[in-house]
This record gives C-alpha cells, structure tokens and sequence, in this order.
C-alpha cells in the first residue's frame, strides 16, 4: 500500500511538476541529490519553491534539478515517510538534502490479516518490529534475533546449528497446551518451519498481534498470538541488485569449572569416608589412606589398553565454528510489473564438533497490473533445502556433566576409551558421540509458494482470491557402526531412514471495500478461507551392513532385522470471517471481527465455533481542543478491545477410539519357533465426541503517544486474558486399561500482564544522532481451574492434598531448607525437637524444616517454591551514529526464579556420576576446617557418596536449587561504516557498508548454573563475532 | 455501483457454498492408518485381540523394560536375598535401589508401571473375552477353548497382582467400562481372590486341550500348574492385616498335589538330563517347559526383536558388554555349599563362610576349599571359570562391575553363551528370542513336594526333592575351564572341575516333617534362584522378615548400603498401591498396611 502510493505520487508530482516549470521565469539553476540517512536516495522526493506550484521531483537516483529560481527562494524537500526540510537557496547552484525518516509514518501502514491498516487508526494492540535494528545479526533463524525486541514476545533460543530449536511465545504462557503462534507468511497461515521460509533479508516486516481483537479474524488458531511476516518486493522504477555477506565467528563461553583427575579424587575419598567411614577400593586411585591416579591401565585385556587420564572433556568436543552467509537479492520493477528473485546461502559449523547446518534458499516474487491497476496478478516461490548435524546433542551435554576426567579419550591402540569399568560409571564417551554426528544427516526440502488474483473493479472494492501450497519432505538418516568403547562392544551395526511429507493447501477469497462518506470512513471485508493438511511418515531399518563406508549405508546393505513403518494424518478446516473498521473524523474508531472456524480435529458435536471482537479507539489530539498541545503532543490514542480466540493444537484423531497394529507392541511369538511373529492390535487412545477447541478472551487497554516532535514515543499496554477449556489429556487408572487416556476440555488459566515501549530518537548536529528503545513486560499467570478429578495429578502438587489452582503455571513444590547442620549440636538439637521421617540430619547435609510446625519432618512439609515464569523481561537498544559510522548495543533482561536443575550434578557430590564443579574442592577444604574446629562452615554441602530416599536427600526438590535466575545480557554491540556514496559513484557502486558485531559478549547475573537463559543440556549459545559487509548496485 | 458490490457479494457467497455444499465431507476426516473399532472388536479383529493379550505376558507395549520387568527380577529377588541390584553403582536405577533396602514408597514409578502392565493384560484378557462371547461355533470352531485361554490367561495377571499388590480390584469382562475406576481394591480379601483366581485356572483346565499346535498358547497342564501354584500359596492363610501366616488349609494342599499330580502322571513332561540345557535356545519348549513367555528374535519388529527386554540389562561385561545388573548375592553362592555327604547347611551355618571371594590385585578366587553344590556353576558366574559353552576366556573378574559396591558374581542365567549368533550385538546388549519360563517341571515337583510335607506326607516327599538333586548332581558338571591357561588366575585342582562339587540325595533317616521343611525350603532356594520367586516364597512360607532380617545383619559388612535396610514384618511383605491409581479411582482404594498414598 505504502509502495503502491508512493508510485502514485511520485507520478502525479511529476506531472504537475513538469507542466509548471514551463511557465517559471529564470532566474537561477538549482540541482543536488536527496538522499535519507543510510545514504540511500530518496527517489521521487517533492521538490517546491515554497509558496509556489513550482517543483520537480527526484529522478531513480535522487536526482533533481530546478531552472529559473530566485536567489532568495526557499525550497521545500518533501516525501512520504520523511521529515520535511526547508532550505534557503542563497543563490547555491548545488543544495544536496538528507532527510530523514519520519518517526510519525515510518510504520505508516501494518498488515493485521487479510487486510492493511493504517497504524494511526488502529484499534488493537499490534507490535511492528523494527528490522532495521535485527535485519544485520547473523542468523540462519529470524526469530533468534527478536529476542528482548518486542515488548510481550518471548523468545526462546539455543546454539543448536541451524537455530532450530527456536520458539516463540506471545504474552506469557497462553496455554498448558502448545502455545505456538500462528504464522502468517504474505497473507498466508503456515503450521510450522518458518524461518526455513522464508531467509531473514528477504523480510520487509513483521508484525504481531497480541490481543485478542487483533488476532480474532483468525479464530480457532489465534489463541496465542499472530505473527505476520512480509516479504520484500521489488519497488516500481528500480532496478537493483543488493549484495550482503558475513563471516561469523562463533565461539565456546559456557567453560564449566570441572574439577580434574585430581581434584575430583581427593573429593572422592571424603565423600567416600564421610558416607562409610572408610577409605574405597578402587583401580583409578588405589585404595590407600589417600587417592593417588594410577599410571597403570585400569582395563588391560582383548587388547585393549586404558590409563587413567586427566581429560578435559569441554575442550575435547567443544572449538570456535565459523559460519559463512551470503544473499543476493535481484529486483526490478516497472509501473505494470515488479520482480525479485533472491538467493541466500548460510554454511554454519556448530562448536560443538561434527555439528552443522547448511541452507539454501531461492525466493521469486512477481505481481503484474493491467487495466489500470484494475486486474492484479500476483505469485511468489521459495524453495528452500537444508541438511543439518545434529545428533543428540542434550545427551551429549548431559554426558559432558557426567563423564569423568580420568576416562581416556582413546585407547592406548587409538580406539575409544571409556568407563563402565571401576568407579568410571557407565557414561559414554562425549568424543565419539561426536564423531558418529556425520552419519545421521537430517535434510528438508521445502516449497512454499502462492498465487493470487486481485479484481478492483470500482474504486474502493478489491476481491482477492489467494491459492498456497506448502510441502516439506524430511529425510533423516541414521547410521550406527560398530565400535567398541572400553568394554563395550557393539558388534552389529544398523541403519535407519525415514522420510516424511507434510503438503498443505489454503485458499483464501476475500472482498474489501474502502469508502469515505463525509467524515465517516468504513472498510469492511468479507472472506471464506479453507485449508487441508496432510502428512505421511514411513521408516525403513535394518542391520548388520556387510560395510561401513559412507557409500554403502544404504539400505540395499542391511542384512537382517529389516523392518518397515508408516503412518498418515489429515486435518481440514473450513471458515468464514469478516471484519469491519469504522471512523469518523480520523477521530472516533472501531473495529468488529467475527469468524466461524469448523474443524476436521474436533467432534461432530462441537466441530464449529464462532469467535468474535470489538476494538474502539480515540485519537484524543485530532479533538479541537488538544489544538494547544500540538506543541510538545504530536499524537496521543487511546484503546480498548475485547475479543475471543480459540486453540486447535490437538492430536488430528483426537474424537476417535484409535487401535493400532504393531509388531512392536502387541504382537507375539504364539507358534513358540522363534522367529514368526502373529500380528496382534492394541488401543492407543480413547476419543471424545464432545471435543472443542480451547478459547481465550481477552481485554486489553493501551494507550499511544508521540511527544516532542515526535522524538518521544510511548506505547503502553496492559492486559487480562483468560483461557479456558484448554485441552487435558486425561491420565487414568491402570484398570481401565491400555490407551484408556483421552483428551478432554479441562483446565482454566489467567494471565494478566503489562507491555511497554518507550523510543527517543534526537540528533544533537547533523553529525551525531543517537536513539534508545527500550521495552518492557510483566506478567502474572494463574491456574484458575482444574476439574475435580484431576485436581492432585502430578506436576499440579503433591499428589495427595496440594494442588497448584490459584498458582502460576511451572511452580515448583518442595522442601524449604534452612542452611545445612553446621555441628553435632545443630544435629542433636534437631533431632531431639523433630521426628524426621525424611532420613539422616547430620553435619554438612541440608537442613529442612517443619513448615506445618507438626514436629514431624516429611512430605506433608513440601510448600510452593516459586515458579519458573519470567516475572519481567525487556530489552534496551542504543544507538549512536556520527556521520557515516554507526554504533549499536543491544541488552536484553529477565527477572525470574530458576530451577538450576544441573546443581546436583556440579555441587553435590552424592550422584557419583559427575564431572562435577570445583566448587566441591572447597567443600572439601571446608570439611578439613571442620575437622579442626567442629563447625562446618561452607556454602556448599558436606561431601558424601550416598544419598537414597531414606537419607537426608539433597536430590529432592527443595529451595536449595532455586535460584534468581534473572541477568542482564549485552546481547550485541555491532559497529558499522556506511561507505559515502560519492566515493562509490566513482566506482558505479549505489551503496556499501561494512560492519563489526558481536553478541552474547556479556551477562550480569547471580545464576550459578551454566546460562541463565537456557535449560540445562541444550546446546549452549555462542559468544560470536561477525564481519559483514553490504553491497547495493 | 450497488449493483456491481451486489453481484461481487453474491460471487463470494456462491464461491464460499461451491466448497460448503460439501461441508460435512471436507470436515469429516477418518482416521488413516489405524484400525477401527467395528473391525477390531468383531470375529475379524479376534485373533488381533488375543495375540495382543498373549503379548501382555512380555508387559503390555514393550518387550519389558526395568522398570516392571515381566521376570520380577527385581521385585522377587533383588527384594529377597539372592540378588543385588548390580549396575554401576547404588543410584544407577534409584527406584531398584529402593526396593532393594526397603525404602519403596507408592509415588515410585516403578511399581506403578508394573501395575499398570498388569491391568494392560487384564484388560487385553478382556477385551477379547468381549467379542468371543458374540462369537458361534459356526464362525469360530474353537471359541470355547479360546475362552479358556484367555480366561486362564487373564488369572494369571492376577495373580502375580495379587502377590505383589495384595489387595486388587478384580475385574471380569462382565463389568461396564465406565465402571472400572469405581470398583474398589476392598472387595475381596487375599484368601478370597486366590480362590477365584484358581477357580479360573480349574475352569479353564477342564476346557484347554493337553496340548497346542501354538506352542505359546494356555494348555490343560499350563493351567493345572497355575491351578496348583495358586491353591499353594492360598493354602497358607494370611491374616489380611499383619500378613502373618496363621494357618494352613489341607483342603488347598489336596488340591495342589491333586492337580500337580496330573501333571506328573500325564508323562509329558520330565527334567532335563542337563541342568545347562535350561538356557539353551535348542531346548525351548523341551520336555521340561510346561508354560513358558515365547520370545523371539530377527522377527521384523524393530531392532533385535521382540526379545526378552526384562532382563536385558543384566547380563555382565565382557562378551556381553551388559550392564551388569542382578548380581547373585553373597549369601545365595554361600547357601551352595553343601557337607560332607553333599547336602546343603540347613542349619544356617552356611552363611558362616563367603564362599568364592576375590582378591582384587591378583584377581585370584579365595574361599573355594569346601563343597559346593553344583547348581552354584550354572546360576552363578564366579571370576576365572568356565562360562557355558565359551571357548574364548573363562568368566573374567573385569566382566563384573563395581565389585567394590555388589562383589564379584554375576548371574549365569537366562543368556546364551557369548559365541552365539542367536543375539544381537548392540544396545539392547545380547537380546536373543530366549524364552522365560513360568512353569517347568521342577516347579512342579517341587510344589508337590511342599503340599505334601504340609499335610504331614513327607516321605512321599522326599523322592520328589531327591529327584531334582539327582538331575544336579547327574549333570555335566562345570570344568574348571579347558583353555589356555596363560591369563587365568585359577589355581586349585577339583579333577578339573570348578569347584570341589559334592551333592547327594536326602537320606531316609532322620527325614522329619520339621526338617523335610526346612529342606524343602532350601532346595526351592538353590533349585529356582533368580527365577523370580524367592521373595513371594518367603511372604508365602511367613519367614520374610526372619530371614531378611537375618540377611542383612550377615551382609551389611560387605553391602554397606544395607547398613539402613529394615524389614518391617506386616508393611514390606507387599508393595504399597500406587498413589497415582488412588487418584485416578475417586478413592476407591485402600493401602496396604504401613503404607501411606
């Protein structure tokens, strides 16, 4: 629409422009090039001789040129979206112009679902991201670079390559259920797998719908939020080829402090003492009064050598990756027709080793107009493939907790060492996991594309049919060799393939019609939309291939075991919606959603559902009497909305009985030959007829304004949404028998919460500009309801009297702790006061206490911890710039509790199987100060080997492991030098900028885990670097 | 204009009804892929339905797993005194741990997913029960003995509920699904549920033929076997509250020899002529077996299998590269040594000397000097001897794991020598289609035995118990290990054999009822150790807490981990109910003694 009007403009000012300048008298020439603050033209820029009709506009490269102007004139340079300027000729012939952006119609226009909006006449609560600030990070997923960007958006982000583990939620957890946004890719809903979609250059906006007015027009799937995204498309009258790169270094911070070979046997010897009053046995270290590594081979047969090492097993899997990312972006543009084609490559090597992610992306877009824009039609592709190694990588980092520093990397022949054997534990080894990470490539190839045909056949009215397709085909290769590893021997190889197809179709049909009668302005739209989805999956497996090279891990090699499986799903969904905007004088606005969703997914007894809203706005400083304001008010709007969503991410069979063949689970060996196999069926789930879809209505209040020339901007939002029905998979007795679960519509929750954006831009000259944006949420989350039956089920309290109604999701209930028994007198003073049911008090362990004050320590003493919602998060972005160099830092923050699941493993030593933290080497030296003093004085626990259920557990669940998880993060820092444009005219070169970035390069927190952002195992984020640089022809 | 919006309106309508007139069709998406219920729950989903049900003999959905293995090598002898729980270390299985030292508590997953699979199979049981009683004749030629067969099937999962559960809801195919959760675990007390359990054996052995063409389907002597092992522990009267034995029903006895006398007299079955053929995947379903869990391997299903999972993690390193879990214990290889006239110590005096210990730094065996009952070589892997029919090395000390924390034995059954190539050689580590037996004839003969000596007839007994010694001392006997000698720390002479084996019959004299008990009792121990049974025995014969209680104090110097074992006599006699089946049945179960939900 912006485009589109632009176009307009430019031609009519032309036109006008062209004919009066054949009546102006010569006085003066005036030429120069107006360009915007990125050095970029502003092509079709007004140029007017103030208080005159004479002007011209700027030509394809910003470009203008006056004849016969006064020496004394005042020119007026003018463009949408811009600031305008004045300038006094003083009789220059050359007078060049940078304008800059207009903060008032910068986000003129946003797309709210099947329709444009103009953002001033918005009703709902709608954030626009700003892609200029995230369009340079480095990334294979534009959503991991949103992170702290938008005020009531949760990112949720890791290392893994290819940033697949990527997710989004919009205004806190909607849902116990999947609360995934719905993604809307150019008008188009798409389930899942955007960011292979669509590369982040090729992104011209994206916006998200946060409240239910918004979201609303699409019903049964908009219960947690929309998240639209446009593409970039070419701009009539422009050619232009856009060359970007980058070159990211991406380096290993985590650095757990894990004690070495040493370290962790003295720690072992006291905790062995502490527990059994004696020193161990063992191979590793000797059984002697102290531990002493042998430098013998504790595993010496079949001829296969392991030594005690000293291993660091961090460094051993873990090195600095680099990732390479390319685009190129070609587009052209005429009045009746536009095209662009883009291609991005992104190669990223993971840190952690044999890991990997390679991409490549080919986006065409096209629209041709005839008749006078009467008859638009329109189509865009993307075909995109990715192969990515992965491998278990949680597996693997938990292991890198658990494997101990004297397991070898190697044999002494150069096979894989490993444990099992002595204390070593059955952990594997980290390093071969590793290894084997490059047989089992995962590759998608994906095609995403739609056609459209738009009629305006009388001003005002636009009928728009959109037909896409969506298909991705997964292919997943899994090899396992033969190896062995200390002593095991895995002498029968095997290897898996599956593949699996999702293709999906919507056809949207929507009529629009705009009108202006008088003061009233009306838009309404009226639409049907259906969309099919379906997917198959099938596997082929086998083992013992006669070999092992890559080329002959196919399944043409396997020998026995082969076995086959598949399975199909189809869902439909069939609705009608419309929408009407109303507003009289630009001051007066509202807004009226309603859509009518039916479901294949539901039963036949509730498979349609209505859902409507209401939005009203006020534009309080278009009123006569805000005339005063104008000053230092630009703009100020209140809103109100109300409205209804659903949520339909259930199984697609979920009303049906369902019962499955299988080999694997209900088949026997009646005939007793050992071999044959009779085919037996079993239930797998219970339906339920009566099945809908989750609802959520929400209210919400904000309020926009726009201060002090527009270099203040405020947008404040708060509000109270409530789900219900939401979707229970309903856990039953064992009498009830197999696959008796099936789901019901269940619990009730609250989540009530407040969003802010605060932006100043200013420049103090025209050299130096700076801005800071800062955003910022809260929110409350409640568990309002859970069915009676279900009320004491696991993960909701006690199992017994304690629910979580009442309570945020993801509390924790468990044991308040008290410090740990500093000496025997502390142990004997408990004892004697509380009967504790829970195990051993003595000196050094933790020290619970009797919340219900019965004198009796045990379960009925667990109270509520806290909970692992973030309470705040927000993001801070600084910018400075002074001529062509341009400077940006980016915090993000949360203030929240964490669970530090991994303390057990790092702080405690009675899970023997851990590479645990240094900070047990003070445990240890704090025991010895106890041994002399009688008080053990430390902040961690008294070193022990044994920790069962019916000893003091420091396992159990108690505020020992809560910690403040919250942190402050200078997410990134980039430094960029936008390269002036007459040095690159000389070369022919339209634009170019270089630039510097690094994120992740500082975190402010009190968290003692590994990252306060991250669960415990996944794949750790990299510290990186990047060189960019950008070309424009 | 108006017109023209009229007309477009219209379109869009006309356009939105040429995909609503088929509404209905494009919303109504069958299921793809799965099979529906009219065809399942009919004469053409029967055999679906009945294979399934046979499949719940390896736990439902799984080929077993650890956590509620089909075996119960956890819950009847990793409880009792023959095993350990093995592995790498006391939290390696934490919830095997607690079972172990008697720290179990009903929030544990562990017992809530064995009974789980247990009311699996009963509702499999029923679900095929269901549709054979629409079935006729005509359409199903064999209905009444396919009946049998589930119905016998279905006791059978009852009983091992009811040993390990106690009190149970009992639930026939009678009753309306939607009432299942409401029916209380109170109804009957232990005595009366073992009743009805042997009235559906007894029912279904008068119905079931003498034999099968399926080699895994009921027969009339599985059913006796069953018939006869319930009226056994039904015959001990338990007092429903402290679990104390309070008397003892001849009525019950007359039953047990009755029924395994039928089983005896049919001459189908006898004992192997080698104790090792026990575990040897030729004589599956051999003269022995009389109803055993049919695995099998290489079969199409995914990965080895459908083998036997239960077990799977329990085999020691070395050829193996196991887990090392279910160690024999100390006490267990003790109890193999026998006197001078090759009979065991009854007297207990067996648990004065630990038998076959081993130096850590020369890995040589220690204590080997006196008799040994021979069973102790096919039941127990000791460091340096012979391993089945493995010609590689003998059994190494570096097959054992943590020796520090659970010794140096592991378990020799229930696995094919290493050399096999019946077995997969990866993770699930050495599955092969070996199968589990649940009655075999020494089973038989022992129980026989047992019922006798209680109804005072215990000279008829004694030929019986002599009968299964015969076989052990008349077996091959394990050689000391017939390779190169070069690696292997082994230095006494037994005339080549393992050990100095010395077993004999009971001799006439002195055979009282109190010591045809007591030997009973302990040739059950040796004949049967890691079956499965041992800790149902205890519970059965009243002397769990005696003897567990013995065991500790004799173990707890080298299992320090037993340091805070305590059996609690009317509480540990039994598992607790799950407190999650509590919730879900709107309070219709009651605890068990001692336990809490």
């Amino acid at each position: 629409m912006k485009l589109q009007f632009l176009t307009l403009k430019r031609a009519l000012l032309f036109i006008v422009a062209a004919t009066l300048s054949l009546s102006a008298y010569a006085q003066n020439s005036v030429s120069g090039t107006v360009i915007d603050n990125n050095g970029e033209p502003v092509i079709g820029a007004s140029v007017l001789v103030k208080g005159t009709t004479v002007g011209t506009v700027t030509d394809l490269d910003g470009k203008y040129s006056l004849a016969n102007i006064a020496r004394n004139a005042i020119l007026e340079f003018s463009s949408i979206g811009f600031e305008t300027v004045e300038e006094n000729v003083n009789g220059r012939p050359v007078i060049n112009i940078i304008l800059n952006e207009s903060s008032e119609f910068l986000e003129d226009v946003v797309v709210t679902g099947y329709m444009t909006e103009k953002k001033a006449d918005l009703t709902g609560s709608v954030s626009v991201v700003n892609m200029k600030e995230v369009s340079e990070i480095p990334t294979t997923n534009v959503f991991s670079s949103l992170q702290g960007r938008v005020a009531g958006m949760n990112v949720s982000v890791d290392g893994t390559p290819g940033a697949k583990n990527t997710s989004a939620r919009i205004r806190g957890t909607t849902s116990i259920n999947s609360a995934t946004p719905l993604y809307v890719v150019d008008g188009v809903i798409v389930d899942s797998g955007v960011s292979s979609l669509v590369s982040s250059y090729d992104i011209e906006s994206i916006q998200v719908l946060k409240d239910a007015a918004s979201a609303a027009i699409y019903g049964a799937q908009a219960a947690a939020g929309v998240i639209i995204i446009t593409t970039k498309k070419a701009k009539a009258g422009e050619i232009r080829v856009d060359f970007n790169a980058t070159l990211t270094a991406q380096t290993y911070s985590e650095n757990l402090d894990l004690m070495d070979s040493y370290q962790w046997g003295d720690v072992y010897w006291q905790a062995y003492k502490y527990a059994y009053g004696e020193t161990p046995k063992t191979q590793i270290f000797g059984s002697g009064p102290t531990p002493v590594l042998s430098t013998d081979y504790y595993y010496a047969v079949d001829g296969v050598h392991l030594k005690p090492a000293n291993t660091d097993w961090q460094k051993e899997i873990y090195g600095t990756a680099l990732m390479r990312d390319y685009n190129l972006t070609l587009s052209k543009g005429t009045e009746n027709q536009t095209a662009s084609v883009s291609l991005n490559y992104v190669n990223q090597d993971g840190m952690l080793k044999e890991t990997g992610y390679s991409a490549f992306n080919v986006r065409a877009n096209n629209e041709f107009r005839f008749l006078k824009n009467k008859l638009i039609f329109g189509q865009s592709i993307t075909v995109h493939r990715d192969i990515a190694y992965n491998g278990s990588t949680s597996t693997i980092n938990e292991y890198l907790h658990r494997i101990m520093p004297m397991v070898p990397v190697y044999t002494e022949e150069g096979g894989w060492g490993g444990g099992m054997v002595d204390i070593l534990n059955d952990t594997w080894n980290v390093v071969r996991m590793c290894d084997f990470i490059k047989y089992s490539p995962t590759t998608v190839w994906r095609a995403f594309g739609n056609v459209y045909a738009e009629v305006r056949p009388i001003k005002g009215l636009s009928i728009k049919s959109t037909y896409s397709m969506n298909w991705s085909s997964t292919d997943s290769k899994n090899f396992s060799p033969k190896y062995r590893e200390s002593t095991r021997i895995i002498a029968t190889n095997s290897l898996s393939e599956s593949h699996n197809t999702s293709l999906q179709w919507v056809w949207s049909n929507t009529a629009t019609y705009t009108n202006t009668f008088g003061k009233h302005n009306i838009t309404a739209m009226l639409g049907m939309e259906a969309k099919d989805r379906q997917t198959t999956s099938m596997t082929a497996q086998g083992n013992d291939l006669a070999l092992e090279d890559m080329s002959y891990q196919v399944l043409n090699t396997v020998t026995t075991s082969k076995n086959v499986s598949g399975t199909k799903g189809e869902y439909t969904m069939l609705s009608f919606f419309g929408k009407l905007n109303y507003n009289y004088d630009e001051r007066y606005l509202a807004s009226f959603t309603i859509r009518r969703d039916s479901s294949s997914r539901f039963g036949s007894n509730n498979n349609t559902g209505v859902f409507p809203s209401a939005s009203f706005g006020w534009r309080i400083t278009q009123e006569k009497f805000m005339a005063g304001t104008r000053d230092w008010l630009n703009s100020l709007k209140l809103r109100v909305s109300w409205g209804m969503n659903g949520n339909d991410a259930i199984r697609n069979n979920a009303t049906y009985n369902i019962y499955q063949l299988s080999l694997d689970a209900a088949s026997y060996n009646l005939s007793g030959d050992g071999k044959t196999l009779a085919t037996g069926a079993r239930r797998t789930s219970r339906g339920n007829n009566n099945l809908k879809w989750e609802s959520t209505t929400q209210t919400n209040f904000g309020l926009d304004a726009s201060l002090f020339k527009n270099r203040l901007d405020l947008t404040v939002d708060y509000f109270n949404k409530d789900t219900k029905d939401m979707l229970w998979n309903a856990t039953v007795a064992g009498v009830q028998g197999e696959g008796a679960s099936s789901y019901m519509n269940a619990a009730s929750m609250n989540n009530k919460g407040v969003e802010m954006l605060i932006s100043w831009n200013d420049e103090i000259n025209r050299d130096w500009r700076y801005g800071i944006t800062f955003n910022m949420s809260i929110y409350r989350n409640k568990i309002t309801y859970i069915p009676e039956a279900e009320y004491y089920t696991y993960g909701c309290g006690n199992g017994v009297d304690i629910t979580n109604v009442g309570l945020p999701i993801n509390s924790w209930l468990g044991y308040k702790t008290d410090g740990y028994f500093r000496t025997q007198a502390e142990v004997d003073d408990y004892l004697a006061k509380y009967d504790d049911k829970l195990g051993k008090a003595d000196i050094g362990r933790i020290r619970f206490v009797d919340t219900n004050n019965d004198k009796v320590i045990d379960a009925s003493d667990r109270v509520w911890l806290g909970h692992s919602n973030p309470m705040m998060e927000g993001g801070l972005n600084l910018s400075l710039s002074y001529k062509q160099f341009d400077l940006s830092l980016f915090f993000n923050g949360m203030v929240k509790q964490s669970n530090n699941a991994n303390k057990y493993m790092t702080d405690l030593f009675q899970c023997w199987n851990g590479n645990h933290s240094t900070r047990l080497v003070q445990a240890l030296n704090d025991w010895k100060e106890y041994e002399k003093t009688g008080v053990y004085n430390s902040k961690y626990p008294a070193l022990t080997v044994e920790d069962t259920n019916k000893e003091n557990s420091q396992t159990r669940l108690s505020d020992w492991y809560i910690e403040d998880g919250s942190f402050i993060r200078l997410k990134t820092l980039s430094l960029g030098y936008t390269i002036p444009r007459n040095v690159l005219n000389k070369v022919g070169i339209r634009s170019g900028r270089v630039f510097l970035q690094g994120t992740n390069l500082l975190t402010f927190t009190k968290f003692t885990g590994a990252d306060p952002e991250q669960a415990a195992n996944s794949y750790p984020v990299a510290r990186s670097f990047t060189l960019g640089i950008s070309v424009g022809l | 204009m108006k017109k023209k919006l009229t007309y477009i309106v219209l379109s869009i309508v006309a356009s939105a009804f040429l995909c609503g007139c088929n509404t209905k069709d494009f919303l109504s998406v069958t299921p793809s892929g799965v099979i529906t219920e009219d065809i399942l729950l009919s004469v053409d989903g029967l055999d679906l339905l009945i294979n399934s049900a046979y499949a719940g003999l390896m736990t439902p959905g799984s080929n077993g797993s650890m956590s509620s293995p089909a075996t119960n090598w956890s819950y009847g002898e990793v409880r009792a005194d023959n095993a350990y729980k093995g592995g790498g270390n006391t939290s390696d299985q934490a919830q095997i741990h607690n079972i172990e030292i008697y720290t179990v508590s009903a929030t544990d997953s562990n017992i809530n997913t064995k009974w789980n699979n247990l009311y699996y199979g009963v509702y499999r049981c029923n679900a095929a029960l269901n549709v054979l009683k629409s079935v006729t004749a005509e359409q199903v030629p064999n209905v009444e003995v396919l009946k049998a067969e589930m119905r016998a099937l279905r006791a059978y999962f009852y009983f091992e509920l009811q040993r390990l559960f106690n009190q149970i809801p009992w639930i026939l195919d009678d009753v309306d699904a939607e009432e299942y959760a409401y029916i209380r675990n109170d109804v009957y007390t232990r005595d009366q549920l073992l009743g009805m359990i042997a009235k559906e054996f007894e029912d279904a052995a008068a119905i079931l033929p003498e034999t099968q063409k399926d080699l895994g389907r009921m027969t009339k002597y599985a059913a006796y076997g069953f018939a006869a092992k319930t009226y056994l522990y039904k015959a001990y009267v338990q007092d429903q509250k402290t679990h104390a034995v309070t008397g003892i029903t001849s009525a019950d006895l007359e039953k047990v020899v009755d029924y395994t006398s039928r089983i005896i007299n049919s001459g189908k079955f006898k004992l192997f002529d080698d104790w090792q053929k026990l575990d040897m995947l030729e004589y599956e379903n051999g003269e022995e077996f009389i109803f055993e869990v049919q695995y099998s391997f290489n079969d199409g299903s995914s990965r080895a299998g459908r083998t036997n999972n239960n077990n799977l993690l329990n085999l020691p390193q070395g050829p193996y590269s196991g887990d090392g879990f279910y160690r024999p214990s100390q006490d267990l290889v003790n109890a193999y040594q026998t006197d001078d006239n090759g009979l065991p110590l009854l007297d207990g005096s067996f648990q004065n000397k630990d038998y076959d210990l081993l130096d850590t730094a020369t890995e040589q065996n220690l204590n080997i000097d006196g008799n040994v009952d021979p069973r102790l070589d096919f039941v127990v892997g000791r460091a340096n001897v012979r391993w089945k029919t493995y010609e590689v090395t003998p059994c190494m000390a570096y097959w054992m794991r943590a020796v520090d924390i659970y010794g140096n034995h592991v378990s020799k059954r229930f696995c094919l020598s290493p050399e096999s190539p019946n077995a997969y050689r990866a993770w699930p580590w050495f599955a092969s289609g070996l199968n589990w037996s649940l009655l075999r004839y020494a089973n038989i003969l022992l129980w026989k035995a047992e019922a006798l000596i209680e109804l005072g007839r215990q000279d008829e007994a004694r030929p019986l118990i002599n009968e299964i010694r015969n076989r052990a001392k008349n077996s091959p006997w394990v050689t000391a290990w017939d390779g190169d000698m070069t690696n292997v720390k082994f230095t006494p002479d037994f005339n080549g054999y393992a050990a100095n084996y010395v077993i004999d019959e009971y001799p006439a004299s002195g055979w009282t009822k109190e010591y045809a008990r007591e030997a009973l009792r302990f040739e059950t121990r040796l004949e049967l150790a890691l079956e499965g049974e041992r800790f149902f025995d205890l519970v059965r014969w009243g002397v769990a807490s005696e003897v567990m209680t013995k065991f500790f104090e004799a173990e707890k110097d080298i299992r320090v981990y037993y340091g805070i074992a305590e059996f609690v006599a009317g509480k540990d006699e039994y598992y607790p109910i799950p407190t999650n089946q509590w919730k879900y049945t709107h309070d219709s179960y009651v605890q068990n003694n001692g336990y809490s939900f």
